[in-house]
């Protein structure tokens, strides 16, 4: 770990449900850092460092994103598309955690190269277990890109 | 059948007959016309017969008295024969031709032709066989008097049949024919002793003694002509009939075809249509969905929480989560709402009427007056709004979301106004309703119409409204769209509603 704090990107417009997916991960402590932005659009600003996320060493580079996909204005698809079409950003792992178990949404989320898609699990056991597998395997098991 | 169909038959039977009564005139002159040539024709050969026959006949006559006449008055002379010696069967040439034609009919009879009826009739005849009758006197009267006739044709009815009947004038009575036709006395003596009366003496010269006539039948031809002419005529009816069987049958098969093309292109839209609502069904259940498990997440999520924290004895947080869990409950119950009114517009339809939209303001801002008068808002309305023909209670619904939604999005404006009006936009009613709140991006222009859609996330409400809107003026087959000039400009929602 390098001493290099863990970061991760929450996208999330439910107030609630970043409550309780911030909550999950301080509880099993696997990352330092959980930023957490509304919009899709802040999404991106903060992954180019733009406006108010300019200062990288406030808002580092996150190591994991976590996105949902029913976002105002714009929405997860389009985040995610432009993630991974940008050569700098599509390295970081993306996993979609979303509410819906749309087969169309699933679809189109690995079309744009997602790299996992899981559904938000109404049990708070089930919830809190997948956040706690999530953290481990994306930010300790995983070969993090940097 | 019933009687449209009677009417229908008899309209078409109608302009059958008027496309036919031309065609059929044409018909009949042309069948008429051919009859005659036909039987022209027909008359012209047996003429043509006859002249032969006649011409043969008066060849015979020549001979008899160029040739054998001259060679007996010569051995009269020589006294080879007697002066007195006379026999018609060797002098006559009248004789001859008639015996000569009578042994031709029986020669006709032997091979199967129809006998030909050969005369020669004459005035004051020397053998009373050759007495004209009235009508044949009439005719040497006629070539007499007209020497510039030569010939008589008709056809006669006799016994039901037809016959062509022709007839020529005989020899004209020349210098020669005095020797036997002149005075008695001087007729040779075996002609004197043989017609003893006046009859065939005392001619003169110069005019037609007599004539010679023939009879052919042509009462076949004629038939055949006939035969002939109807079978044309059989033949183009026929051929004319299926014409216009087939013309009428091009009709209907264009007709039918065409009703069906049209049905096709109806069904091809009803296809259509039934996708549009298919693909609008999937999108509202997915909305649906995702919008109501949003809040079942919270409401599982914290109440699991506030479990744990119950265990570890850890209450500070619990008030909060409690709240969140009750906040989240209420929010489904609100999506619950709003979700019923969405399906009722278009399913309980009430009656349109003319609604005054004057009316209609003032009524909609009364409700509105608390919201109103807490931001402050200064509400102007256009004067003398055009009357609208809507269902009031649903027209009602919208204007007000639509100024909910303006009270909503009014952000940081430390002028805050709306303006109710409407524009003529080629001769259309665009009822609107202006703000000069945050505005709108014009790429989210259309999405905002969407259910649950909402582009602030903390902004009050479901995001229900604007797809209520947008769902009572589509069931009044009308538009519904905003104009923006972007972020901080304000926002205009327009609005049609179809007229009828
Ligand atoms: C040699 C005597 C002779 C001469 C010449 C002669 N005919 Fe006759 N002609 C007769 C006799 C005989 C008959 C009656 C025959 C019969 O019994 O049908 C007759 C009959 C006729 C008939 C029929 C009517 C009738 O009197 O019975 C005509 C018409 C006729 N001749 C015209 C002429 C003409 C015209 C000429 C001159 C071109 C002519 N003939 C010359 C002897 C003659």
């Amino acid at each position: 770990m390098n001493g290099e704090p863990l970061t991760i990107l929450l996208v999330e417009d439910n107030p609630d449900h970043a409550e309780l997916v911030m909550r999950n991960m301080e509880d099993f402590q696997v990352a330092n850092v959980i930023t957490h932005v509304e919009e899709g659009e802040a999404a991106l600003d903060y992954l180019y460092g733009r406006g108010k996320y300019a200062d990288r060493k406030q808002f580092p580079m996150p190591h994991l994103m976590l996105l949902d996909l029913r976002l105002p204005k714009v929405d997860g698809l389009e985040v995610l598309k432009e993630v991974k079409g940008n050569p700098d950003l599509k390295a970081l792992p993306v996993v979609i955690l979303t509410t819906s178990d749309a087969e169309r949404d699933s679809a189109m989320a690995y079309e744009y190269h997602a790299n996992s898609y899981v559904t938000k699990p109404v049990s708070f056991d089930e919830f809190s277990k997948l956040l706690r597998d999530l953290g481990f395997y994306w930010l300790a098991w995983n070969k993090r890109p940097w | 059948m019933s009687l449209e169909n009677i009417k229908t038959f008899v309209g078409k039977a109608w302009r059958v007959f008027n496309m036919a009564a031309f065609p059929v005139v044409v018909m009949v002159v042309v069948a008429v016309f051919l009859n005659y040539a036909i039987s022209t024709f027909f008359i012209n050969a047996a003429e043509e017969k006859i002249k032969n026959i006649m011409l043969s006949h008066r060849g015979l006559h020549q001979y008899i008295q160029k040739v054998m006449h001259p060679v007996f008055f010569k051995a009269m002379e020589q006294g080879k024969i007697s002066q007195d010696y006379y026999a018609p069967e060797i002098f006559s040439s009248s004789f001859i031709v008639r015996v000569e034609h009578s042994f031709y009919n029986d020669e006709l009879k032997k091979a199967g032709f129809p006998e030909i009826y050969y005369k020669l009739a004459s005035n004051n005849p020397h053998n009373p066989l050759n007495k004209a009758d009235e009508f044949e006197k009439t005719l040497i009267l006629m070539f007499n008097e007209n020497p510039e006739v030569s010939e008589f044709r008709k056809v006669v009815n006799i016994d039901g049949k037809k016959y062509l009947y022709y007839a020529i004038p005989f020899l004209e009575t020349s210098k020669a024919c005095i020797r036997c036709h002149g005075k008695r006395e001087d007729a040779p003596q075996g002609i004197q002793v043989r017609y003893p009366g006046k009859g065939g003496f005392d001619e003169k010269t110069g005019v037609y003694r007599a004539i010679e006539s023939v009879r052919v039948p042509i009462s076949d031809e004629i038939s055949t002509a006939f035969i002939l002419t109807c079978s044309f005529s059989v033949g183009v009816i026929v051929m004319f009939m299926l014409l216009l069987f087939n013309r009428q049958l091009k009709v209907t098969v264009d007709e039918k075809t065409c009703t069906l093309e049209e049905e096709v292109l109806e069904r091809k839209k009803r296809e259509a249509d039934l996708e549009i609502k298919n693909a609008e069904l999937e999108r509202f259940a997915y909305t649906v969905s995702h919008d109501l498990k949003s809040p079942i997440i919270t409401i599982k999520g914290f109440t699991g929480a506030l479990e744990k924290d119950l265990l570890k004895g850890n209450y500070e947080r619990m008030a909060g989560d409690l709240k969140r869990v009750g906040d989240a409950a209420d929010r489904m119950n609100n999506l619950l709402c709003d979700l019923l009114e969405i399906s009722t517009v278009g399913r309980v339809v009430n009656t349109s009427e003319v609604v005054d939209m004057n009316l209609l303001l003032n009524d909609v801002l009364e409700q509105l007056a608390g919201p109103l008068r807490n931001s402050d808002i200064k509400v102007t309305v256009q004067p003398d709004l055009p009357p609208l023909f809507c269902d009031r209670q649903r027209m009602c619904e919208v204007v007000q979301n639509l100024v909910e939604n303006a009270i909503n999005y009014m952000g940081g404006q430390t002028d805050p106004q709306i303006l109710f009006g409407v524009r003529d936009e080629s001769g259309v009613n665009v009822f609107f309703v202006q703000d000069n709140g945050i505005g709108i991006d014009k790429k989210y222009h259309d999405n905002i119409f969407g259910l649950f859609n909402k582009l602030d996330a903390k902004s009050g409400g479901t995001g229900i409204g604007l797809a209520l809107v947008k769902r009572i003026i589509e069931v009044h087959n009308g538009q519904v769209w905003v104009e923006s000039d972007g972020v901080g400009k304000g926002s205009r929602f327009c609005f049609t509603v179809a007229e009828n």
